[in-house]
């Protein structure tokens, strides 16, 4: 144990370079079995094999077909102990508009901004985060907009953007619910125009590219050295050729970029899945879903699209006739329609400032731990174009990894550490801020004058 | 004769008139040790038995569930109050009852009742400086006259922020306003506090009497009835305990979020708190504590103080169930949070003799959840031995009549 300690200050400063064995009291992988007694070895930053701890002093018998294999810990491997532990993958975030300076843009349509420029990796939001387990966050821009800008996939460490990146290109935010001081008659207009411009703009670009081909081919004839024949059309356009300003957008019509749109009600989704339908993205397109939206969970099962829940997973609402109160269990409706979610935090409450607790009252409520448990981690990873390397304790995806004091969904169990790539970032024992929260210590108050 | 039979016809299918034999795995009766694979019985809206064997009346209604609690309390609620929960006129009101306000059809008490809670105590707001008696009710039963625990329970007062805000001091002209008064600072409510005691222990000293306010004081200096307390601040809580030591008061103290600092203090004192609701963010709605403890609760009962648990004004995850589950991972052990929220809160309310436990003759306020309290859902709910909350009928979340 005191061996452990001392490596602990090397292994931080060695990063994710050397070998690291985790050896697990239990390990919840979210694909596959649980594994007991298990050891995940972790090489250059990335899980190299899971499976069970070979048992000491005799050759253990072969596996049977279908259990996970026995792993060796390598004698350079440097050895975290966590057999009394349950190690659960890096939960994921699949939308927030925390983290950042400001949520919104004043102007609609601002798909030229990014949140590159707002994120202040200093903020207890990206703190919070990872004490609570949550080791990559999609941040996008907030829902009141139009066209709102480009959010970036980060993990919650790091002491600037760069280093916090995991991808640069996370995603379009949009809005088909109106923005404040719009109604939804002028926030569509708004979006269809932005989308018309778009297209008028990309129509004329060819054109004035085709133009300066044809120039340069009439000069070409004049002076008697044709060159090969290129395309005629898009294939002129080259990235320089577009507007700063417009290239986010092109990006998004041509497939480059992916587009979470935003719908608080129900009668958004139809608008939702008609623009980006109309504009060729719906394939790269999710779903950011306000309570109500269940109601449009056919169209949206139709349009195969995965979404990401409201943290508010009961809605409530009132029958208008009876006066009762109406109860939908939100994750309910999209896991028995089969449509991929993903859940989503909300800082100032309880429980559901917690990724796990909102997959707890999954459970609770009805809905088998496996898919819960898929909603806080691979659900989210595959919206996040991230699939292969987050989401799920497997060989050669990236080594985050939760070391937990329990079960991931019981209200008791703490994150004691956190492994970031193979690094260990975050350790409970360490977290003073934690302790003070949960100790309480008297601190001098400002004098307020009411 | 008819009618008689007719009276008796009514009783035969009132309320409760069945019974129901209750089975869980684990029976928390929380005043004495958890059975497992135990049995409930009710009948006439009573607990009779309780233990392995025990079976209700012929005939009576079997429910089964993972664990069984006795019904939730909640010891400072805002519950059903219609309009405004502060008679602003006077900020010293002892005599004004908050059960005149309280509207039983509030859909506050159907989501109480939803989530598992069977009594509350509902007191006037923390606008006075001595604001009213406050009520204990249960959630759910015909009428409000038949949910009375205690029409007139402990008298409520606030110390602090809440009873000067907003009041203008006069300075120069004529007042112009209601706002032109008295407390505009935490000096001018002790004041009013410390004087609307003296006059009553004087007039008590001179054996002068008639007046309903005086009454009312004169019950809580003699230790007849209880003196809630609403202080946030540390200083707050300390200026309640002076002044409880000086007109000898038995005080409890709620909206207590720095209690913590001077735990020791309120347990030599035995001086009981109602803790909540925890903040779920730090310097969130709690505009008068800056860094909020996660762990008041924890560290209260830690050093002995007799604790009860609140959601105040909280309804969904943050329910009482919620307030209990997150504050035993803020290190409150299971039992203390489960009596925080059952025995000891009636403890506090003084209707332990009627609520808070399984034993027999109790009334049978009960929760049976589907694995452990507070972490799983409430499967049913019974107020005085009627079901009034079952998950099998609950046309709301889809799926959830599994049992």
């Amino acid at each position: 144990m005191i061996g452990l300690l001392l490596l602990l200050p090397w292994l931080a400063a060695a990063g994710a370079a050397g070998k690291v064995a985790v050896r697990a009291g239990r390990i919840v992988p979210v694909v596959g079995p649980e594994i007991r007694d298990g050891v995940i070895l972790i090489e250059d930053g990335r899980i190299a094999a899971v499976g069970r701890a070979k048992p000491e002093g005799k050759e253990p018998a072969e596996g049977k077909p279908g259990e996970p294999p026995f792993v060796d810990v390598p004698w350079d491997a440097t050895v975290i102990d966590a057999a009394e532990q349950t190690v659960f993958p890096g939960m994921v975030e699949a939308h927030s508009s925390r983290g950042l300076d400001r949520p919104n843009e004043n102007v609609p349509v601002t798909p030229f901004v990014t949140v590159l420029d707002a994120i202040d990796p200093v903020s207890f939001y990206f703190e919070d985060a990872l004490r609570d387990g949550i080791t990559t966050i999609l941040v996008l821009p907030g829902n009141n907009c139009v066209i709102g800008g480009q959010g970036r996939v980060l993990k919650p460490y790091g002491r600037t953007v760069e280093a916090m990146t995991v991808k640069p290109e996370g995603g379009m935010k949009i809005s088909v619910s109106p923005k404040s001081g719009f109604t939804r008659l002028s926030q569509m207009a708004e979006l269809r125009k932005a989308f018309a411009e778009l297209r008028e703009y990309r129509e004329r670009l060819v054109e004035r590219k085709r133009d300066e081909r044809e120039e340069e081919k009439a000069k070409e004839r004049k002076e008697g050295t044709p060159k090969a024949p290129a395309a005629a059309g898009g294939d002129l356009v080259q990235e320089d050729d577009v507007d700063a300003r417009k290239r986010p957008l092109v990006d998004l019509v041509e497939g480059r970029m992916p587009a979470f749109v935003w719908c608080e009600r129900a009668m958004d989704v139809a608008h939702a899945i008609e623009v980006a339908r109309g504009n060729g993205f719906l394939a790269r397109t999710t779903l950011v879903l306000g309570p109500e939206c269940w109601k449009a969970a056919d169209e949206i099962k139709a349009s195969a699209r995965p979404v990401v829940l409201d943290a508010t997973l009961l809605h409530v609402e009132e029958d208008p006739l009876t006066g009762e109160e109406k109860r939908t269990n939100v994750p309910r409706v999209f896991h028995e329609k089969g449509i991929p979610f993903a859940l989503q935090t909300e800082t100032s409450a309880l429980g559901s400032r917690y990724l796990w607790y909102q997959a707890a009252a999954c459970v609770r409520n009805g809905i088998p731990r496996e898919a819960a448990l898929r909603a806080i981690t691979l659900t989210p990873a595959e919206i996040l174009g991230l699939g292969s390397r987050l989401g799920s304790i497997e060989p050669g995806k990236d080594a985050n990894l939760l070391l937990l004091t329990g079960d991931p969904l019981d209200a008791q169990t703490w994150v004691d550490r956190v492994l970031l790539e193979g690094e260990l970032v975050y350790e409970r024992a360490k977290d003073e801020r934690l302790r003070r929260l949960l100790e309480g210590t008297e601190k001098p108050k400002e004098g307020k004058e009411k | 004769m008819i009618p008689l039979l007719g009276a008796l016809a009514l009783l035969g299918t009132g309320p409760g008139a069945e019974g129901f034999t209750i089975h869980a795995r684990e029976v928390h009766p929380v005043s004495g040790a958890a059975l497992e694979d135990a049995s409930v019985a009710v009948r006439e809206g009573k607990i009779v038995e309780v233990g392995r064997g025990a079976h209700g009346p012929r005939g009576a209604r079997v429910l089964e569930g993972g664990s069984l609690t006795p019904g939730l309390i909640d010891a400072a609620s805002t519950a059903g109050i219609a309009g405004k929960a502060n008679e602003e006129s006077s900020e010293v009101a002892p005599a004004i009852r908050v059960l005149d306000a309280l509207d039983p059809k509030a859909r506050a008490f159907e989501r109480l009742a939803r989530a598992g809670v069977t009594a509350v105590f509902v007191s006037p707001g923390t606008r006075g400086v001595i604001g009213g008696l406050g009520t204990v009710v249960k959630t759910a039963g015909e009428s409000l006259d038949a949910r009375v625990v205690e029409p007139a329970s402990a008298l409520k007062a606030a110390m602090g922020d809440d009873p000067s805000r907003g009041n203008i001091p006069v300075r120069f002209g004529t007042p112009t306003n209601f706002y032109f008064r008295r407390p505009t600072s935490r000096m001018g409510v002790v004041w009013l506090f410390r004087k609307a005691f003296f006059d009553a222990a004087e007039a008590r000293k001179a054996g002068r009497r008639g007046d309903e306010d005086t009454d009312v004081l004169a019950e809580v200096l003699e230790g007849k009835r209880g003196l809630r307390v609403t202080a946030r601040r540390l200083n707050d809580v300390r200026t309640a305990l002076r002044l409880a030591e000086e007109f000898g008061l038995r005080i409890q103290i709620d909206g207590a979020d720095e209690a913590y600092l001077c735990a020791e203090e309120l347990r030599a004192r035995e001086v009981a708190v109602v803790a909540g609701p925890i903040p779920s963010a730090p310097s969130s709605r709690f505009s008068e504590v800056d860094e909020p403890c996660l762990a008041n609760a924890s560290l209260l009962a830690k050093a002995g103080v007799l604790l009860a648990l609140t959601a105040g004004d909280r309804g969904g995850e943050e329910a009482l169930p919620g307030q209990a589950l997150f504050a035993m991972r803020y290190g409150l052990p299971f039992e203390a949070a489960l009596r925080a929220v059952t025995l000891d809160a009636a403890r506090i309310l003084g209707i332990e003799e009627r609520l808070g436990s399984i034993e027999a003759g109790k009334d049978a306020d009960l929760v049976l959840w589907e694995g452990a309290p507070f972490a799983s859902r409430p499967l049913a709910v019974l107020v005085d031995g009627r079901l009034v909350y079952d998950a099998a009928s609950d046309p709301g979340p889809p799926g959830s009549a599994r049992r």
